[in-house]
């Protein structure tokens, strides 16, 4: 041997392959599970025939391909590589597993064709264009579950969205976390539908093809943290921050410990922290960052649950904070030598984070009185006997009603103009007859699935009125 | 403190008996001191030398001679690169198997002075046996009044076990020479570490010692326990900084103060050392008593030889030992460990930003983000890569098999041309 050699002379026996192969075995008994979930009980209970139970297998699959045969392409065509090099190019590149992560977190109904085009997106948009693994800023996976909630939305809802051929009889909301919009909620509204938090724990309740068991997320952290594949500070600290946020906000409430459980266990938020958060390429390499990328993403997600109409939030959050990854990199490398540079970002976080779980609990706890999307046009005085026209904000379009009180009483109640794309469900449920006769416990009563935003506008409208009434002409 | 537990074959070396081989026909003596090849030779080809008499003098801040190991004659001096990249001259002295001694004395080794310690070291040509061969007098050549003296036996690299060996042969002599140290030196109190697997080592000094100002402890089982900033931390809970300490403490290692001990008393240099010969490529890995400026291929001959042709020799451990191109590789005292194996390095794939080699280096670097920005001076300078103690472990632990420690030695120099 005459080339001088550079030491170290032995190397740890983790490799790249060995990390990849321990996240994909992850994903492999999280897709089995859901093969489970939403395909042999449905098949069991009769809602789907033999071929439909593998649909979730077929399901991750497509992805799964799509990706890995774009990135082929992509490296056949564009990268112009030789035999050789694309085989080198596949086997480093692992362009499988955005795919695998895309199909596990989508909902169940979302078409094939938007399947197929997100993951190439994932992988082109993603991955690719940035320089392919190890080099992209945005997960690429999340890249490409953005581009399809953002595109084929609608044709998400109108196939049922998040849930499965068994779920769609029993359930009337998309996810737990959508009933959190029209109210902060109770332990009837939030957990009781779909059983009990023990439901949650396993995953039997409604979400996206593979992120719904925060069980198996535990297990599959445990076993990435032993074999040292992942990051481990990042859900530990993510799942922290939401915990103590939202039992803050529950709290204020007077909720009890079982709300922050509920909101840790639902919308993938340990499947999202455990598994795409922690996606090495993605997120801060140093100790001190991961910390704060943990916290931060743990306010974003509270944040995007309550305060925006995005109720999972975990998604978002993470793609958000890709963009900062380099700035906390800073601090985390900058902060070994000098303790300052940490302690005065985490100290900062932490007040954001407490002010704005203070805003939201406060918001939920003392609603505002004032609904600045109610708006009264005109108003007919006839003694006891109030005729109003109104607009509401609905879904996409503003809903106008004429409703009519007398003594207290709604005697009529009708939309006259709405442009909102399911509205039809809010009519098919005959959902304003339902909220006639329910006039004296309008607070219990719940939204449509699949027209959330339509029926809750539908039903604060109602309210305001009814609430107007009250204060001007009941005495 | 930063760290990693690398699995530490020693297991290999110490189960077979320790061996001997004291009478080569040549010892070749690099005029090498550390890196430094520019040493002054003082003696010529025909001259005959003694055991400890100067062959050349390494002149300047830290002036050190390089003493003859045999008794013999000069028979050839050699100009050519050795273990560094730059040439140096190799002394061949061919012994006369008679061990004749150049200033032979017995003293007490009660009555030392001060500068008489120094400057028996340094005549002595004492100097780090660990590794990084720094001349030992200028660590006690202070005004600075030293509150610890630590003895290193923790030999924190896998495969090393020399160090051992001679704390289970020699440790009354080691224990004489903390007292005498401490006592010259007027040092509060003295602490000597091993890695806790290795506690049993420490019965026999227990046993032995009278003083109530020598400890024993042990530190946890990782890589680098025996680097200094670790060690120090680790035994004495602070973080120690020669410009932020009021009080000096000093890091010796085990070999380097049994070292003293035979210049001390009989004013002799480091002429032999315990050198652990490993290495899977290895039939009958052992330590072995060689005389300094041994060949080492006789060794490994007199050893049993190599299991095939396909082995490379390393001077040092593996995490910061050298590759020796040549297999011309000669014993020095900094080196005690000669590690053979086979060895075919991984052709590194794409870094994927795991920021394992951040969690591990124990200089608190961020080695991912050194390599990412090579072009971005300004924050180079922020991450500091002149910390770096080239300890090794960021390319150790690397998934993607990446030479990090490289990569980060450059940013240093990038660094460093800037200024």
């Amino acid at each position: 041997m005459n080339i001088k050699l550079r030491g170290p002379f032995i190397k740890s026996e983790n490799s790249t392959s060995k990390m990849m192969f321990n996240v994909t075995l992850c994903l492999v008994i999280i897709t089995l599970f859901s093969f489970y979930k939403n395909g042999i009980l449905p098949y069991i209970n009769d809602k789907t025939d033999f071929i439909g139970m593998f649909y979730p297998i077929f399901f991750v699959l497509t992805s799964t391909l799509t990706t890995q045969i774009t990135e082929i392409i992509y490296g056949k065509i564009i990268l112009k590589k030789n035999k050789n090099e694309l085989l080198k190019f596949i086997k480093e590149s692992y362009g499988y597993i955005p795919g695998l992560f895309l199909g596990l977190m989508l909902p169940i109904n979302t078409p094939i064709y938007a399947l197929i085009f997100g993951s190439i997106i994932a992988i082109i948009v993603g991955k690719m264009i940035f320089g392919g693994f190890g080099n992209n800023i945005f997960n690429p996976a999340l890249i490409g579950a953005l581009f399809i909630t953002a595109t084929y939305s609608l044709a998400i809802s109108n196939a049922g969205g998040y849930l499965n051929s068994m779920e769609v009889d029993t359930i009337t909301h998309a996810t737990p976390l959508s009933n959190v919009v029209s109210g902060i909620g109770t332990y009837d509204t939030l957990v009781k539908p779909y059983g009990s938090l023990f439901n949650f724990f396993i995953g039997t309740i409604p979400g996206a093809v593979g992120e719904t068991s925060a069980l198996l997320c535990i297990l599959g952290f445990i076993f990435l943290t032993i074999t040292k594949t992942i990051k481990p500070r990042i859900p530990i600290f993510y799942i922290s921050t939401v915990f103590i946020l939202t039992s803050l906000i529950g709290i204020y409430n007077g909720l009890g410990i079982w709300y922050p459980i509920f909101q840790i266990l639902s919308g993938g938020l340990f499947f999202g922290s455990i598994f795409m958060a922690t996606d090495p390429v993605t997120s801060p390499t140093t100790n001190n960052g991961q910390i704060l990328y943990g916290i931060s993403l743990g306010i974003l997600t509270v944040t995007f649950r309550y305060l925006t109409s995005y109720p999972e939030g975990v998604m978002t959050s993470i793609l958000t904070m890709n963009m900062i990854v380099f700035i906390l990199d800073k601090i985390g490398a900058t902060s070994k030598f000098d303790k300052k540079k940490f302690i005065i970002p985490l100290v900062l976080l932490i007040l954001a984070g407490l002010t704005i779980s203070y805003s939201i609990a406060d918001k939920y706890k003392n609603p505002s009185n004032i609904d600045i999307d109610f708006n009264i046009i005109s108003k007919d005085v006839q003694g006891k006997k109030v005729k109003y026209t109104v607009t509401e904000k609905g879904y996409e379009s503003l809903l106008k009603g004429v409703i009519e009180i007398e003594d207290g009483k709604v005697i009529s109640f009708e939309i006259i103009e709405q442009n909102d794309s399911f509205y039809k469900r809010v009519e098919d449920a005959k959902y304003i007859e339902y909220l006639i006769n329910n006039q004296n416990n309008l607070d219990d009563v719940d939204t449509i699935t699949g027209a959330t935003y339509s029926s809750s506008g539908v039903l604060k409208m109602l309210k305001n009125t009814i609430k107007d009434y009250g204060d001007n002409y009941a005495k | 403190m930063a760290g990693y537990k690398i699995p530490g074959h020693k297991e290999i070396s110490i189960k077979n008996e320790m061996k001997s081989y004291l009478n080569p026909k040549h010892v070749f003596i690099p005029l090498i001191v550390g890196m430094d090849t520019e040493i002054k030779p003082i003696k010529n080809i025909n001259d005959k030398v003694l055991l400890g008499e100067p062959l050349g003098i390494k002149e300047g801040k830290f002036e050190i001679p390089v003493l003859s190991s045999v008794s013999g004659t000069i028979i050839d001096i050699e100009d050519r690169p050795y273990i560094t990249d730059k040439p140096a001259k190799i002394m061949v002295i061919e012994n006369d198997f008679k061990d004749t001694k150049y200033q032979p004395v017995t003293r007490d080794m009660n009555n030392i002075t001060k500068p008489e310690f120094i400057s028996i070291l340094k005549h002595c040509g004492i100097c780090g046996m660990s590794g990084s061969a720094f001349p030992t007098y200028a660590k006690f050549q202070t005004d600075q009044h030293i509150s610890t003296l630590i003895i290193n036996g923790v030999e924190c690299e896998p495969y090393l076990s020399s160090d051992y060996t001679l704390m289970k042969k020699h440790y009354r002599e080691i224990l004489e020479a903390i007292e005498t140290i401490i006592k010259i030196n007027n040092i509060d109190k003295a602490i000597l570490a091993v890695k806790d697997y290795n506690k049993d080592l420490l019965d026999n000094f227990k046993k032995y010692n009278k003083k109530s100002n020598i400890e024993f402890k042990t530190t946890k089982n990782y890589y680098p326990a025996g680097y200094k900033q670790n060690l120090i931390y680790d035994l004495l809970k602070i973080k120690y900084s020669r410009e932020t300490c009021k009080e000096r403490i000093i890091v010796c290692n085990v070999s380097s103060v049994f070292a003293i001990y035979n210049a001390l008393k009989y004013n002799l240099p480091v002429s032999e050392r315990i050198v652990t010969f490993t290495g899977e490529a290895l039939n009958n890995p052992c330590n072995v008593q060689v005389k300094i400026g041994t060949d080492v291929n006789e060794v490994i001959e007199f050893l049993g030889g190599t299991k095939n042709d396909n082995y490379i020799l390393i001077s040092g451990g593996p995490m910061m030992g050298n590759h020796s191109v040549d297999k011309n590789l000669v014993i020095m005292p900094h080196i005690g460990n000669i590690l053979v194996k086979e060895y075919n390095p991984d052709i590194p794939t794409e870094c994927l930003r795991c920021g394992k080699c951040t969690s591990v280096c124990p200089a608190g670097l961020s080695p991912v983000l050194i390599k990412d920005n090579f072009r971005n001076k300004e924050y180079l300078e922020k991450l500091e890569p002149n910390r770096c103690i080239s300890c090794g472990l960021c390319s150790y632990i690397c998934p993607a098999k990446i030479d990090v420690r490289d990569k980060v030695r450059k940013a240093s120099l990038i660094v460093r041309g800037g200024k």
